[in-house]
C-alpha cells in the first residue's frame, strides 16, 4: 500500500464520495417522489456537506465550490426556509450529477469544465438571495472565510517585524486576562492560553490572586486570578488576541499599549501584580496552592517547541507504537455499533477490486486445476476408492461454491443504475411532452460490477427508446381509451444463472406494417422476404434501422438498436423483443452474472480445440449434402431455411489447415453479426458445452486477430476463445485479397 | 502516555485524516463515527480533548457536546468541534452549548495542532 497517508486517505475519500453520492441521489429521488422521512433531507445536506469537507481536505476547488452553493441551498430547505418545488429537486439532481462528475474527474486528476459549475452555482445562488437579505450574507464559494483567516497564521510562524500588518509600536503590550467561571465550564484552561502567550516570547508573566476567598472558602470551580503579561511590541494585537479566541466572552481582555513594568500600569497598582515568579516564592500559603504547576514548569522551561505538542523521544515512541496498535482495534469496536446504524453500507468493508480479482482469478485456477484433477483420476486404470471418490466430489462442490461466492463479491445490487434511468425517464418524458412514470423491480438484483457499468449506455437508450418512440403523445393514449400516464417498466430477476432486465413500455407496441415497409424501403430485407412477427419486430436491431420520421434530439443521436444488441453481445447477453400491438413492447435483456466466467461451447477445428461463446451463437446446423452451395473457390453459402448465409471456414480462417471440401462431417454455427448479417461458422465438430474461466491474451500477445481470450480446459488443455467479429473482418480481408 | 483525543466525525475521509495528522503529531487517537458512538465510548477511551463533527446521523454534536458535559467524569475535558466556514452561527450555537473551540474545515496540520494547543496545552 501507499506510504504517504494522505494517499491512502485520498483513496478513503473517493470510496466515500462514491457512498454519499448515492445516499445523496437515493434522498433527492425519495423527496421527488414523496416518500422521504424525517431525515431524508439531513442526510441529503450531510452527504454534500461530507463531499466539500473532503475536497476541502484535497484543495478540490471545484467541488468544494459546487457543494458549497448546493449545501447552502439545501441548509435552507432543511430548516424550511425554501420548499423543494419540482424545479429546485431537478436543480438538485443536476448538482448532484455534477458533483458525481467533479469527484469522477478528481479521482482520475483530469481538469474538470468550470464553465458548468459556474452556471449550477449561479442558479443556486438564485435560491439562496431571498432569505438571504435577510440573514447574513454567507461567504462566496471560496473555501476560505473570516473564521479561517483568524486561523491560518500560527503565532510561532511568525517574522517578527517584517510581514507585520499593523506598525510595530515602541511600547510592549500590556495583557490583562481575567478569567470567568465559563471558560472552564467550557473545558478551557487559563493555563495553556498563558504559556502560548509564553512561547509567543512574554516577556514577563504575572498573576493576582489577592481577588480570591481564603482556601476554606474557595469555590473550586471559579477563577479568582487575574493574569497579567507583558508581550513584545512586535507581535501585534491581532495575533496576541487570536489566542483568546476561544476564550471570547468567557473572560475579560485587556491588550493595551504601555511601559514595561505591569506596575506603570494605574489598574495594576490597584490590583496589585506581582511578578510570578517571585510570588511563588513570596506569597502567601493560599497563594501558592493556586498557582498551577504546569505554567511553573513552562515558565521555568525555556519556550522553545513549535506547535508542535511537547512530546520527548520515549513518548513519541509510545506513541508510534499506539499509532499503529488501535486501528485494528477500533475497526472491531466500532464494528458492532456500524451494525446499528441506519445504513446498510456501514456493515460492509471496502477491498481494492483488484484484490477481488486476484481472488477471482485465483479461484478459475482451482476450478481448472479441480477439473483436471477429476479428469486425472477418471482416466486411472485401476478403480479409486469410495473415499477417494467422495473426496473429489466435495471438493469440485465446494470449488463451485467458493467460485460463486467470490463472484458475489464483485456482485453489487443494479439498484444505482435504474436510479439514474428514472432520471432518463423524467427527463424524455419532458423533452418530448409526454406523462410517464417509471416502475422498477428487482432493484436488489445483483450482477457484476463491470456488466453493470458498462449496461449503462445500451440500457439509457433503450429508456430513450421506450419513451420517445414506445409510448404515444397523451392526447392519442386518451383517443385510444388508455391511461395517460404512461409507465415504462424496468425489471431485474435471476433466471437460471443469468439475470434477465426487462424494458417493457405500454405504449403502442410495434408497428410491423411501418418497419417492413421501412426495412424493405432501405433494402434490408427483400420485398417479398416471409418474415414472422418476431422477425419483423427483430428488423429493428438491424443497424441503420430508425422508424423515428425526424431524429429526434433524445433517441437519435446517431445510435441504433443495433449497437445497443452489440454492447450487450459484448457482455455475453442477448437481446431479444417481443411486441403485442397498440398494448406494449417488451425488450429483454439476458446476462451471464459474471464477466470472468462464460458459457461456450467446446468445437473441434482440425486438432485444435476451440470455445465459442453460446451468446454468440444462434443455432448449429448440420449441414446436409444440398445444402451447401460453392459459389467461388473462396466462397460458400448455406441455405438457411430459404435464405443464403456465407459460410466462413474457421480452421481456414485461422491458419490452421487448407480449406474444408467435404463438408458432409463439418458443422456449422449460425451466427448474427457486427452488421446485422448472418454467418455461417463452419467447425469440425461439436465436443461440449460448459462454462469457461477466461483468461486475457493481451498482456503476453497483444491482439490476436479473431481470437479473444483463451481457456484452460479439464484436461489441461488451452483452448482458444474465438471472437466472432474479429474472425469475420478477418475473412473479408483474406476474401477481398483473393479477389483481388 | 500521550494525551487521548476522540475524534468523533460520520465522514470516514475526516477521521482518517484528523487521525492521521494527530497520530503523527504524537497524540493517541481514538475515533467514533457518530455521536451516539462517540458518547458510548468516552468511557473507554477516557479522552483528554474530544473533537467532533456537528452534521451527523444519530446523534450531531450538540448532542455529544451536551452528553460529555453531563458525564460524570469527563464534564471537564475540552471539546473542540469541526465546523465549515459557513456556520459562524454553528460555532457560536456550539460554544454555548458547551464547546472549548472550533477548528474550521478545511484545516491543515498547523491548524488543527494550534487549535488542540489552545485547549490541550
Amino acid at each position: 500500500m501507499s506510504s504517504d497517508p494522505l494517499d491512502e486517505i485520498r483513496v478513503v475519500f473517493f470510496q466515500e464520495c462514491a457512498e454519499l453520492l448515492e445516499e445523496l441521489e437515493d434522498g433527492l429521488y425519495a423527496m421527488r417522489d414523496g416518500t422521504e422521512t424525517d431525515d431524508t433531507v439531513n442526510a441529503v445536506f450531510r452527504a454534500v456537506h461530507s463531499i466539500k469537507g473532503g475536497a476541502g481536505a484535497f484543495g478540490l476547488d471545484l467541488l468544494v465550490s459546487v457543494s458549497h452553493q448546493f449545501e447552502t441551498v439545501l441548509d435552507k430547505v432543511r430548516s424550511d426556509q425554501l420548499d423543494p418545488t419540482p424545479e429546485l429537486l431537478d436543480l438538485f439532481m443536476r448538482c448532484a450529477d455534477k458533483l458525481q462528475d467533479l469527484v469522477q474527474a478528481a479521482k482520475d486528476e483530469r481538469d474538470a469544465d468550470p464553465a458548468i459549475c459556474d452556471e449550477l452555482v449561479a442558479a443556486l445562488k438564485q435560491y439562496d438571495q431571498p432569505a438571504g437579505a435577510s440573514a447574513p450574507p454567507q461567504p462566496a464559494a471560496a473555501p476560505a472565510a473570516d473564521g479561517d483567516v483568524a486561523f491560518t497564521v500560527a503565532p510561532l510562524d511568525l517574522d517578527f517585524g517584517e510581514d507585520d500588518a499593523e506598525p510595530a509600536a515602541d511600547a510592549d503590550w500590556l495583557v490583562t486576562f481575567t478569567p470567568h467561571v465559563d471558560l472552564y465550564q467550557r473545558g478551557n484552561d487559563c493555563c495553556h492560553l498563558v504559556s502560548i502567550l509564553i512561547d509567543m516570547g512574554a516577556t514577563n508573566v504575572g498573576v493576582d490572586a489577592s481577588q480570591s476567598p481564603v482556601w476554606d472558602d474557595l469555590p473550586a470551580e471559579t477563577p479568582f486570578m487575574v493574569w497579567t503579561l507583558t508581550m513584545p511590541s512586535a507581535i501585534s494585537e491581532a495575533d496576541i488576541r487570536e489566542v483568546f479566541e476561544f476564550v471570547d466572552g468567557d473572560c475579560d481582555l485587556k491588550v493595551e499599549q504601555g511601559e514595561t513594568p505591569p506596575a506603570a500600569d494605574p489598574a495594576a497598582d490597584d490590583m496589585g501584580f506581582v511578578p510570578l515568579k517571585l510570588d511563588i516564592e513570596d506569597a502567601t500559603d493560599d497563594d501558592v496552592d493556586f498557582v498551577p504547576t504546569k505554567l511553573a514548569i513552562d515558565v521555568d522551561e525555556a519556550p522553545e517547541e513549535s506547535t508542535a505538542p511537547e512530546v520527548d523521544p520515549a513518548v513519541k515512541a509510545t506513541a508510534e507504537a499506539v499509532a499503529i496498535a488501535p486501528k485494528p482495534e477500533s475497526k472491531k469496536k466500532s464494528a458492532p455499533a456500524k451494525q446499528d446504524a441506519k445504513s446498510e453500507a456501514s456493515s460492509t468493508i471496502r477491498v481494492d477490486l483488484n484484490r477481488v480479482d486476484r481472488l477471482i482469478n485465483l479461484i478459475g485456477e482451482l476450478v481448472i486445476n479441480q477439473s483436471m484433477l477429476a479428469q486425472g483420476f477418471q482416466s486411472l486404470s485401476t478403480p479409486v476408492s469410495q473415499q477417494l471418490s467422495d473426496g473429489l466430489n466435495d471438493l469440485r462442490q465446494l470449488t463451485r461454491d467458493i467460485q460463486d461466492s467470490v463472484m458475489a463479491i464483485r456482485a453489487q445490487p443494479i439498484k444505482p443504475l435504474f436510479r439514474r434511468m428514472s432520471r432518463i425517464v423524467r427527463e424524455t418524458g419532458e423533452s418530448t411532452g409526454k406523462n410517464v412514470q417509471l416502475v422498477t423491480e428487482g432493484e436488489a438484483t445483483e450482477i457484476d460490477k463491470t456488466i453493470i457499468e458498462r449496461l449503462s449506455d445500451p440500457l439509457t437508450h433503450m429508456i430513450r427508446n421506450a419513451v420517445d418512440h414506445g409510448l404515444e403523445t397523451p392526447d392519442t393514449r386518451t383517443e385510444n381509451g388508455k391511461e395517460e400516464l404512461g409507465t415504462v417498466r424496468l425489471t431485474a430477476v435471476h433466471r437460471s444463472g443469468r439475470v434477465v432486465i426487462e424494458v417493457a413500455d405500454d405504449g403502442a407496441g410495434i408497428n410491423r406494417k411501418k418497419v417492413r415497409e421501412i426495412a424493405i424501403e432501405k433494402g434490408l430485407v427483400a420485398a417479398d422476404a416471409e418474415l414472422t412477427d418476431s422477425e419483423i419486430d427483430n428488423l429493428l436491431f438491424m443497424p441503420g434501422f430508425s422508424t423515428a420520421k425526424e431524429v429526434s434530439n433524445l433517441s437519435g443521436r446517431g445510435v441504433g438498436m443495433d449497437v445497443v444488441k452489440r454492447s450487450i453481445q459484448n457482455l455475453g447477453g442477448r437481446v431479444s423483443l417481443e411486441s403485442e400491438p397498440g398494448k406494449r413492447s417488451v425488450f429483454t435483456i439476458s446476462l451471464p452474472l459474471t464477466l470472468a466466467v462464460m458459457d461456450g461451447m467446446i468445437v473441434r477445428i482440425d486438432d485444435q480445440l476451440m470455445v465459442v461463446s453460446l451468446s454468440e451463437i444462434i443455432e448449429t446446423i448440420r449441414p446436409t449434402s444440398t445444402s451447401i452451395q460453392h459459389l467461388t473457390p473462396s466462397q460458400s453459402v448455406i441455405l438457411v431455411r430459404g435464405e443464403y448465409v456465407p459460410i466462413i471456414d474457421v480452421g481456414y480462417e485461422l491458419g490452421f489447415r487448407p480449406r474444408v471440401k467435404d463438408t458432409s462431417e463439418a458443422v456449422v454455427l449460425l451466427s448474427e453479426t457486427e452488421s446485422g448479417d448472418r454467418s455461417a461458422l463452419l467447425v469440425d465438430g461439436i465436443l461440449d458445452q460448459r462454462q469457461v474461466v477466461i483468461k486475457g491474451l493481451e498482456d503476453n500477445y497483444g491482439d490476436v486477430p479473431g481470437v479473444a481470450a483463451v481457456t484452460i480446459l479439464g484436461d489441461g488443455n488451452i483452448a482458444l476463445i474465438l471472437d466472432v467479429d474479429g474472425l469475420l473482418r478477418l475473412s473479408e480481408t483474406s476474401r477481398l485479397s483473393t479477389a483481388a | 502516555m500521550p494525551l487521548t483525543i476522540l475524534a468523533i466525525d460520520d465522514s470516514s475521509t475526516m477521521r482518517r485524516l484528523v487521525q492521521s495528522t494527530l497520530v503523527q503529531s504524537g497524540y493517541a487517537v481514538e475515533v467514533a463515527e457518530d455521536g451516539v458512538d462517540g458518547l458510548e465510548k468516552l468511557d473507554n477511551v477516557r479522552p483528554d480533548l474530544v473533537i467532533t463533527d456537528i452534521n451527523m446521523p444519530r446523534l450531531d454534536g450538540f448532542g455529544v457536546i451536551e452528553g460529555v458535559r453531563k458525564h460524570p467524569t469527563f464534564n471537564k475535558i475540552p471539546i473542540l468541534t469541526l465546523t465549515t466556514e459557513s456556520a459562524a452561527e454553528l460555532k457560536q450555537r456550539a460554544r454555548t452549548a458547551g464547546a472549548s473551540g472550533w477548528i474550521v474545515k478545511p484545516f491543515n496540520k498547523d491548524k488543527l495542532l494550534l487549535a488542540i494547543k489552545r485547549v490541550l496545552g
